[in-house]
């Protein structure tokens, strides 16, 4: 384990950059054309919803 | 009378008729499978249980790998559900709109006078659009060839009646203006 987590560090941490620049590019979508309430709604339940996963990730990461 | 939800484009004095998007039963299949595909990881666990706990770490390893999986999947729903929320169909007082979501910056928004409506007509097919009342709306305009489509929407018969109407209004108004 402790061959691979300096790997597993970089890896982790490209995956989360890559994974909020792919996020961030569908709340812009949802924000600058969405019409309606219910694109607000998806809005708020993307963006929690994605917090929610990562914040998971990141503690069980932490305790590896 | 619906809801006057501003929209891009929209002229003063021009009345929102319908605003409408897929309808959910579109969705159902891609959450199913997503349900289904988040706990296959189950399965595994079940099979590789001697060899995950083998090692000190192996349920917190799996667990992470389990949350990346999780996270992927939740991803592709986002994307989804955006792309759902963003096709959108509106009728006005003055014309019809086709909001189409390509993909990421790749959007096509389609603009059809009322007074171009040659025909319309409603299709509903199978069993489930039938109960759950949705269906595609056809609408044929004169100078071309070209067909206006709104794609599995929820009570296409409404729509279509009040195409129809704003239609026939907006005819009466060039008309009288003439």
């Amino acid at each position: 384990m402790e061959l691979i987590l300096p790997y597993l560090n970089i890896s982790f941490a490209v995956f989360l950059l890559g994974y909020w620049a792919a996020i961030g590019i569908l709340l812009y979508h949802l924000k600058r054309f969405g019409i309606g309430t219910h694109t607000r709604r998806i809005y708020y339940l993307v963006l929690v919803g994605s917090i929610i996963l990562t914040c998971i990730t990141i503690l069980i990461f932490i305790k590896l | 009378m619906i809801e006057q939800i501003p929209f891009e484009g929209k002229n003063e004095g021009e009345t929102l008729l319908v605003f409408t998007r897929r309808h959910w039963y579109t969705l159902f299949g891609m959450f199913a499978s997503a349900v289904f595909a988040s706990f296959v990881p189950v399965i595994l666990i079940a099979v590789f249980a001697q060899f995950i706990l083998a090692h000190e770490n192996g349920a917190l390893i799996f667990l992470f790998f389990w949350m990346i999986y999780l996270m992927s999947i939740w991803y592709v729903l986002a994307y989804k559900l955006t792309m759902h929320s963003l096709d959108t169909w509106i009728v006005t007082n003055e014309r019809i709109l086709d909001i189409v979501q390509i993909g990421f910056f790749n959007r096509k928004v389609s603009e059809l006078h009322l007074e171009s409506i040659q025909d319309i007509s409603v299709n509903t097919k199978g069993v489930v659009e039938s109960y759950l009342n949705f269906g595609n709306i056809e609408i044929q305009t004169g100078a071309t060839a070209q067909r206006f489509m709104f794609d599995k929407v929820p009570n296409p018969i409404d729509i279509k009646d009040t195409i129809m109407d704003a239609a026939k209004l907006k005819e009466q108004n060039v008309k009288r203006d003439l």
